[in-house]
């Protein structure tokens, strides 16, 4: 059975504006109709896990390999019985054994991660607050940009203190530096939230132009 | 770079050093000063406001999978749990990553049992909602509306949908609590919900909330951890304003393993 | 790098290739069968053996595997893999810097008779041997005096040779055409060029570390481990759906719709898979077309509309924050409505008549806003991860060491 290109993107096209339509609708309240395509969503979505798992892991991974004789592929397989132990509670403490290595192996990729994420960090923190000029080790520091880095470096230590614990906030010192802290996570959450609304605008600006166009495109087929 | 220098070996090793010297202080039976945080303090409060209410609750842990920021969210959904066990009242987790269906099954029945509320727990309480941010976004906001929820938890890494699904919680007049260690998502939080737990915070809540002295003493050790990555800033900075950017520090830190 | 030839900076795992070559290797016709049927077996025995131990045994397994499988990473990222060489080359009695780099490779396959195979349709090889290449170069002058591409034989003397099972070095010096053998004497290797000559003496790392090797195949092992989990997730929701659905209970449609959204788009995407590309123009088999009804007609305008919402929400949360009557949310607005508007020309537009090179260019909104999100944000951000990145590490340390408290860890096994 076959269909011609038109007929298929015609009828792509109605779907698509109905699902946008129905999830759009939630914006004014939770209705049948976004709870029918909710519904959709989540099984289609699975349905793409399902695919997506088959496709780019399980297939080259495993389905090929075992076609081709390596018998081994079957280790993970039976490894990964282990989680639906949970079901059985006399044997549920085998999916906890396993999870606990997998919580190891979590614990070792973070030290790693400790490294790779932070030290580079601290690097980049070693900044001049007085102007320099430039060297075989680095560009130019002009008088402006030193005292952008004594804000940067300022910040960063006023934050750091904010998260302390373990320190009596009845030293001054400590105090008024974890309350400016305080103040300067608010201006930069403010930037970070003002940065992306324009973002999340385009989005929805993006879903009703589409909506226009179908609506235009389907003008003609009716006329 | 995949492999560490000694300078980032001696470091790790010294920070390791640091917080099991700090657990074992704790452990010894003393006393270490800790300050609360206003959010920890409120879990207890969110969970009796959506009891009161005689709705379910909420706990979403983000898009994680088995990692050690879930383990962080799993064991207060444990602490969640126990509260709304004592009460019959249920925790509804939606989840994005099949791996962690069976760690939360397990701490939620084993919270349920505690308080001799086993019949109260209903294993399909934690859904799957596939595997993809939006479908997972637009299922908890059908969840929160069809059950009309009482309490929200957000606990663990979020993404975009953070704002889709705190936003159906307001709507819903849900009691909402957030926390996670991510930047991104705090602005969007802080604007939402009732309480917001923010970066490090996030790996206190368990400390603060159990009073546990290993805990406690992993907490502190983190202080003092962090104390030296600010003296080795404050070093690192003086030493680039005194001699340049090209300073033995700053090439220690370049082959560290970044 | 040519077909079939590979190259890491790291030297294979401890047993890896002998492993690879005696154990894991592909099996056909009976001892195919034989091979599951004894793996399977096995399994089902140690399964039973673990089943057998008491709670306390349980529990000290479970510790050691957490360590073991913690310390993999860890030594993987911390023992010294050897890929670095360094010495000194003595030229004209003046003392010049050599540095190199040391790699694990394997050759190229032979060149292929008729058309190309693909990888996965050729037969099985054992895994080719690696040889400890190295390539690097001695320094004749300061680098600060090198300008554009350094010049062989007048800055640099390039250097690249491979290690023999005995553990020397075979070195050629490559700055003409033909590269020249260097002669070994004890430690030291005799360089000689049309520009000069001297000796050269280094060290090459030591490989320790025989554990990165195997960080490739644990990774496939979690991908096929991880995509067999799929169905912890599928009972999960065919379970729910299934009791409305067959109790036609209250909402019995819509778990009707979650099943058709999941068979629809396994369905059609696996089948489309079996099937060749699609041609444009052409007419589209049920496959395809189905396919695209549940992937562009369904997935993807669901997903886009459910992040478009954000479009809306943002206002909402927008307005939330302003209402809250404290000073900290009301900087929070005001900064974010400030690097709001030097993001649209409308915003910028408010601020353009101050001239941007004038001493007052910076209160220009853009300047401002590039402000906020370089100096501040960045900072402020930093603080955060600092101490995130802290707390994921001291909360790894207690995992990795089973010291780890709370409802998963520390009960009955």
């Amino acid at each position: 059975m076959t269909f011609s290109p038109a007929s298929v993107d015609t009828m792509v096209m109605l779907v698509a504006v109905v699902s946008t339509l129905a999830i759009l609708s939630v914006v004014y309240r939770e209705n049948a109709f976004y709870r029918l395509f909710e519904h959709l969503f989540v099984g289609v979505a699975t349905g793409f896990g399902i695919f997506v798992t088959w496709r780019d892991a399980l297939s080259e991974n495993f389905w090929q390999p075992l076609s081709h004789g390596s018998w081994y592929v079957i280790i993970p397989m039976l490894v990964s019985l282990l989680f639906y132990t949970v079901m059985i509670p006399k044997y549920a403490w085998m999916s906890r054994f396993l999870i606990s290595i997998l919580f190891g192996l979590g614990a070792g990729a973070t030290f790693r991660g400790f490294a790779t994420e932070v030290f580079p960090q601290v690097k980049s923190s070693f900044l001049s607050v007085v102007p320099r000029a430039a060297t075989e080790a680095g560009a130019a520091v002009s008088t402006g940009q030193a005292l952008n880095n004594i804000v940067f470096l300022g910040t960063l230590i006023c934050v750091m203190v904010y998260f302390f614990f373990s320190f009596r906030h009845d030293n001054k010192i400590v105090t008024k530096t974890a309350r400016t802290g305080r103040w300067l996570l608010m201006i930069a959450f403010g930037a970070t939230f003002g940065s992306t609304v324009m973002a999340r605008f385009s989005l929805l600006i993006d879903r009703i132009r589409f909506l226009l166009e179908s609506g235009t495109a389907m003008g003609h087929w009716f006329r | 770079m995949e492999f560490a220098n000694p300078f980032a070996l001696i470091i790790l090793t010294a920070l390791s050093a640091l917080v099991l010297a700090f657990i074992l202080t704790s452990t010894g039976g003393r006393e270490l000063f800790i300050r609360r945080v206003p959010g920890v303090d409120a879990i207890d409060e969110v969970v009796g406001r959506a009891v009161e209410l005689g709705r379910p609750i909420l706990f979403s842990v983000g898009l994680g999978g088995i990692d050690i920021t879930t383990l962080q969210a799993i064991t207060v959904i444990g602490h969640v749990a126990k509260i709304a066990a004592r009460f019959r009242n249920r925790v509804i987790v939606p989840v994005v990553d099949p791996m962690a269906i069976p760690v939360i099954e397990e701490v939620q029945r084993e919270s349920y049992a505690s308080e001799r509320a086993e019949e109260a727990f209903n294993p399909e309480d934690i859904r799957f909602l596939s595997g993809e941010q939006f479908a997972y976004a637009a299922g908890v906001v059908g969840i929160m509306h069809r059950e009309r929820v009482g309490a929200t938890f957000f606990f663990g890494n979020f993404a975009a949908e953070a704002l889709v699904m705190a936003e159906s919680g307001q709507q819903v007049g849900a009691v909402q609590i957030a926390s996670t260690p991510d930047s991104n998502q705090i602005p969007f939080f802080l604007a939402t919900c009732d309480y917001v737990i923010i970066g490090e915070e996030y790996y206190a809540v368990t400390a603060l909330m159990s009073r546990d002295p290993v805990l406690r003493g992993s907490l502190i050790g983190q202080d003092y951890v962090k104390v030296i990555l600010l003296l080795l800033i404050v070093l690192g900075f003086t030493l680039t304003t005194i001699m340049g950017p090209g300073h033995f520090l700053a090439k220690w830190f370049a082959g560290s393993g970044g | 790098m040519p077909q079939g030839a590979s190259s890491t900076p790291y030297p294979p795992g401890l047993l890896q290739d002998w492993f690879a070559t005696h154990v894991f290797c592909p099996l056909h016709g009976v001892a195919f069968v034989a091979a599951i049927i004894a793996t399977v077996v096995a399994f089902v025995a140690i399964l039973a053996g673990l089943q057998s131990l008491g709670s306390g045994a349980r529990r000290r397994l479970t510790m050691a595997c957490t360590f073991v499988a913690g310390l993999f990473y860890l030594l993987a990222f911390v023992l010294t893999p050897g890929n670095k060489a360094s010495g000194t080359a003595v030229i004209g009695g003046k003392a010049c810097a050599f540095r190199a780099d040391i790699t694990w490779d394997t050759a190229p396959d032979p060149t292929p008779q008729g058309p190309p195979v693909d990888d996965k349709d050729k037969p099985w090889q054992p895994p080719k041997p690696k040889t400890r290449t190295l390539k690097g170069a001695v320094e004749l002058t300061p680098a600060e005096k090198v300008k554009g591409e350094p010049q062989p034989g007048v800055d640099i003397l390039p250097i690249e040779g491979t290690q023999n099972a005995d553990g020397t070095w075979d070195l050629k010096l490559a700055v003409d055409e033909t590269p020249v053998a260097l002669t070994r004497t004890g430690r030291s290797y005799a360089l000689a060029w049309t520009g000069g000559s001297g000796t050269l003496t280094f060290r090459a790392g030591i490989p320790l570390n025989r554990v990165k090797g195997y960080e490739q195949p644990l990774g496939t092992f979690m991908i096929i481990m991880g995509g067999f989990t799929i169905f912890l997730g599928l009972i999960n929701l065919v379970m729910l759906h299934g009791k409305v659905l067959l109790g036609a209970r209250r909402g019995w449609h819509n778990s009707l719709a979650f099943f058709i959204g999941l068979v629809g788009m396994t369905v059609f995407g696996l089948w489309q898979l079996q099937l060749p590309a699609l041609e444009a123009g052409q007419p589209v088999p049920l496959a395809h077309a189905g396919y695209k009804l549940f992937f562009d007609g369904l997935l993807k305008p669901l997903q886009s509309t459910t992040f478009a919402l954000l479009g809306f929400f943002i206002v909402s949360a927008a307005y939330r924050a302003f209402r809250i009557r404290s000073t900290e949310a009301a900087l929070m607005t005001i900064v974010a409505f400030v690097v709001m508007l030097g993001q649209v020309p409308m915003g910028q537009a408010l601020t353009a008549w101050i001239p941007a090179d004038g001493p007052f260019g910076w209160l220009r909104i853009e300047t401002i806003t590039n402000w906020l999100l370089t100096t501040p944000n960045t900072a402020a951000t930093r603080g955060i991860l600092f101490g995130s990145v802290t707390g994921g590490f001291a909360l790894s340390l207690r995992v990795w060491l089973s010291l780890e408290r709370g409802s998963y860890f520390g009960k009955e096994f």
